[in-house]
């Protein structure tokens, strides 16, 4: 219950955060909005657009507007096109929730068996190879290899259709690259845990008891790393909403990101106001679903971070 | 050895940024048609561009952007986070809640978003990404300073000095700051590098500064198109961002081992 009020609470910050900031700064997206229209920013047209968009009223009037709209579904229209903001975020909104909700399923995947491998043996291959990815993964910008990768598979292997194909030619590329980028650090986290669980004097009765190594970690490791691994995907979900953005913009995807940069340039709040509201209702519900599942889990605080 | 590498590298981009934008004598928006593409020489140390422009001149003027707007967000963020977290180590509980809350949804916003947001408020500057990127760093530091001030609390000399009738200003600042910085610095020297990714990052995306303007991101961009016929159009910022951040990586990451004895190793462990 507690939990439930402060995710309330924590979107509440975040609603007012997002709505009273950007009304108390400079900039007009009035202006930008008459010379989108093609029409003279005349005092009164402006007039006439802010009565359109009801900004007459007290800033807590269209707070407590904009709120109820927002809880109730109605997100208003954007200021750019005119058009309702559901309508323009609910064509692009499959696009990236396959790339960035793809990519966290296929790293969440894969971690473990990598992991494992690598806790196995320490300092073996599997061990070096993940260690080389992880600090590849740190320092070669996503941007930088979503461009060479674009370019390999297109245009010099010419494997996929990257701006012409079909949905899944399109989107594996960049799904595959987001995976493998939340992938890197995840092996690393369950490593560590599988190799600290090893200092652990129950995995010694284990041994003791003539179980081999990678039976012992198998049989008894698995609850703390799966704790582990739980709470490394959360701070891992706040990279893949960046990571994904920065992606989608590389492949040219026709996804949120695109929608975002457009309405950054032309100031367009009602977009942008519905798409941080997003993020964050996201963010608050991942964090809070993983520390309801921890507490479920594991009553005791985590010890063996990465 | 290491840390000997990250230093070399930071210092010979640091370097070559500041050093270059003096001695490269080039206009940055100088186009030059009749020199497009035009390799290596005295001329261009690393050849045009598409444009004609000087890429030495570009790359460094991008470089000392990235290294300012890097240095700036990681100022905000230590200040803020310092400000955030003693506010709410010595505030009553009321206060302390709203503060907490406030640094936990910094903290768990996405940095980018953030820091998009800020940008659409504040326009296209280095100075406003930067801004966001402090914000979204002050959340964590904030928590942690919180945690490690309750902490000091509750050793014997606050209490003593708390005794002797020393205001919260002067515990604040004599006995918690000194117990608080050196691992909140720490932590955050650990995020420079990322810190000028997320800049290069949105500078790709086209959010980090006014058009035009060299960015290693931007850059990165804006020459994607010639990876076939031109690649050192792309190496050469690209270069420039893995030799920073791969350099302040190595400089800064703390060599920590496990000393404990592992059952399954059958060699000493290193975490990575």
């Amino acid at each position: 219950m507690t939990a439930l009020l402060r995710a309330v609470f924590l979107l509440w910050l975040a609603s007012l955060a997002v709505f009273v900031l950007p009304a108390l700064l400079p900039g007009n997206p009035a202006l930008l909005a008459l010379t989108e229209r093609n029409q003279a920013a005349t005092p009164e047209n402006v007039a006439a657009l802010k009565a359109e968009w009801r900004m007459e009223d007290g800033l807590a009037r269209q707070y407590a507007r904009w709120v109820t709209g927002l809880v109730s579904g109605d997100w208003g229209l954007s200021l750019r096109s005119g058009r309702p903001v559901a309508d323009e975020i609910g064509p692009r909104l499959p696009w990236s929730i396959a790339i960035g909700g793809g990519g966290i399923l296929l790293a969440a995947l894969l971690c473990l068996p990598l992991g494992f491998a690598a806790a196995r043996r320490p300092h073996g291959i599997a061990d070096r190879l993940t260690r080389l990815f992880s600090i590849a993964a740190q320092t070669a910008p996503s941007f930088l290899v979503a461009i060479l990768a674009a370019w390999l598979f297109s245009a010099q292997w010419r494997l996929l259709d990257l701006h012409t194909g079909g949905p899944i030619q399109r989107v594996a590329l960049p799904l595959l690259l987001v995976g493998i980028y939340s992938l890197a650090p995840l092996t690393r986290i369950v490593r560590n845990c599988f190799v600290a669980a090893g200092e652990q004097a129950y995995l010694r009765t284990a041994l003791a008891k003539g179980l081999g190594p990678g039976q012992a970690l198998h049989r008894h490791a698995g609850r703390p790393v799966m704790l582990a691994l739980l709470a490394a995907l959360t701070p891992q979900m706040t990279w893949i909403v960046g990571g994904t953005a920065v992606v989608e913009v590389a492949f040219a995807i026709p996804g949120l990101s695109q929608l975002v940069i457009e309405s950054v340039a032309t100031r367009d709040y009602s977009v942008l106001r519905v798409y941080v509201m997003g993020v964050a209702t996201l963010m608050v519900v991942v964090h809070s679903g993983a520390e309801l599942i921890r507490s479920r889990l594991d009553p005791r605080p985590v010890a063996c971070a990465a | 050895m290491r840390r000997l590498i990250g230093l070399f590298a930071v210092a010979a981009v640091a370097v070559l940024s500041t050093g270059g934008v003096l001695i490269a004598g080039h206009d940055l928006h100088a186009v030059d048609l009749a020199h497009r593409h035009a390799g290596p020489g005295a001329e261009h140390w690393l050849g045009t561009d598409h444009l004609g422009r000087d890429i030495f001149a570009r790359l460094a003027a991008g470089g000392g952007r990235a290294m300012a707007a890097t240095g700036l967000a990681a100022a905000i963020a230590l200040a803020g986070g310092l400000a955030l977290g003693l506010f709410a180590a010595f505030a009553p509980p009321a206060a302390r809640f709203l503060a907490l809350r406030t640094a936990d949804l910094a903290a768990i916003m996405p940095e980018l978003v953030i820091a998009i947001l800020v940008a659409a408020a504040l326009g296209f500057s280095p100075w406003s990404i930067a801004l966001g990127l402090g914000i979204a760093g002050t959340g964590s530091t904030a928590i942690m300073v919180h945690g490690l001030a309750t902490a000091a609390f509750r050793e014997p000399y606050v209490k003593a000095a708390e005794a002797l009738g020393t205001g919260p200003f002067g515990i604040a600042w004599r006995h918690v700051l000194p117990a608080v910085l050196p691992p909140v610095t720490t932590n955050l020297a650990g995020h420079v590098g990322h810190i000028t990714m997320n800049y290069a990052a949105l500078a790709f995306l086209g959010l980090g500064a006014d058009s035009g303007a060299p960015d290693w991101g931007s850059m990165l961009f804006e020459y994607r198109f010639f990876l076939f016929d031109h690649p050192a159009l792309v190496l050469w910022p690209a270069l420039a961002l893995l030799l920073f951040v791969g350099g302040l990586h190595c400089l800064i990451e703390p060599d920590s081992g496990s000393t404990r004895r592992s059952v399954l190793p059958f060699r000493k462990v290193s975490s990575p």
